[in-house]
């Protein structure tokens, strides 16, 4: 009951200061080592990595989260893309800068199930897309030059013929 | 999404896509060429062993060693295919007459094949219509009929 009262405060990379419950802040594994580390502190923790827009979206999630079970490192043996709940989907909705954003944020703060929930909603951008497809929606030019790209195509062409 | 991202969060990504995925993406650019297809490269072996999600022994028995289906026995190769999904090499009629796949799962693998093979894309009946309305509003204007 003790530690769900207590708060921490944060502060982006902005100098935006935001004071949390310190249950929502050990949602990062980052954090929670750090609180740990230094004890009852009333300084705020700088995160020099984090713009305030997207502390905040972090900030949702951990909330909506903080009564979720902690999923160890070691235990993510089924990696489908396609068991993200109606929140997360909601939550993910957003530009790409955003979500890239969000996916560096949560692999610095260490909270491993947005890293995961950001990282199969990139992996379903890319799902059953071809190669130019894909090239479209990330924006990446095709570097090769033409006689590169027939060595790929051929490289590729064993597996085509199924 | 090569440059701002660091290789290991492309390898997480990764991690989340079906085989099929990785060779469209090993040739978007030389990037991703090169940290996909390189053959000394653990990152690449680690990649592609966690996006088949099969043990080494299980992968290259289907792939290389099984030689007839596991229900009938039929060696004729024409007849024959791996089915990925459910890590099994047989025939496609023995697939659907076992019980070891459900039902609804053989019905799911027909569509996604199907797709696959037509290349088809599937659209919701309403956009089709208002798309239509749209067309002929402008053959209209062009007085054509």
């Amino acid at each position: 009951m003790a530690t769900e009262l207590k708060k921490v405060k944060l502060t982006s990379s902005e100098g935006t200061e935001f004071i949390i419950d310190r249950k929502v802040a050990e949602k990062s594994v980052l954090l929670k080592n750090m609180l740990e580390d230094v004890g009852e502190s009333d300084m705020a923790i700088p995160l020099p990595n984090v713009t305030g827009p997207i502390l905040n979206k972090v900030i949702d999630y951990c909330t909506h989260h903080r009564d979720d079970p902690f999923v160890s490192q070691e235990d993510d043996s089924k990696k489908v893309s396609d068991d993200i709940d109606d929140w997360d989907a909601e939550f993910c909705k957003v530009d790409q800068g955003t979500l890239f954003e969000l996916i560096l944020s949560a692999n610095y703060l260490d909270i491993k199930p947005l890293l995961d929930l950001t990282c199969k909603t990139v992996a379903n951008m890319i799902k059953g897309k071809t190669p130019d497809e894909i090239r479209k929606t990330f924006n990446i030019t095709n570097d090769f030059t033409p006689e590169e790209e027939e060595h790929v195509r051929k490289e590729n062409e064993w597996c085509e013929e199924r | 999404m090569a440059s701002n991202l660091p290789s290991e969060i492309i390898i997480e990504i990764c991690g989340c896509l079906h085989p099929k995925d990785l060779y469209s993406l090993a040739s978007i650019s030389k990037n991703y060429r090169s940290l996909l297809w390189s053959e000394m490269s653990n990152t690449t072996q680690e990649i592609w062993k966690t996006s088949r999600e099969l043990y080494e022994q299980n992968y290259c028995w289907l792939l290389v060693l099984v030689n007839e289906c596991k229900f009938c026995g039929e060696r004729e190769r024409f007849n024959l295919n791996i089915y990925w999904e459910f890590q099994l090499f047989c025939c496609w009629d023995c697939l659907k007459q076992n019980n070891e796949v459900p039902e609804i799962l053989i019905q799911c693998l027909i569509q996604i094949q199907q797709l696959a093979v037509l290349k088809t894309r599937r659209y919701l009946v309403t956009n089709v219509f208002s798309t239509l309305a749209q067309f002929y509003k402008i053959e209209g204007n062009l007085d054509v009929n």
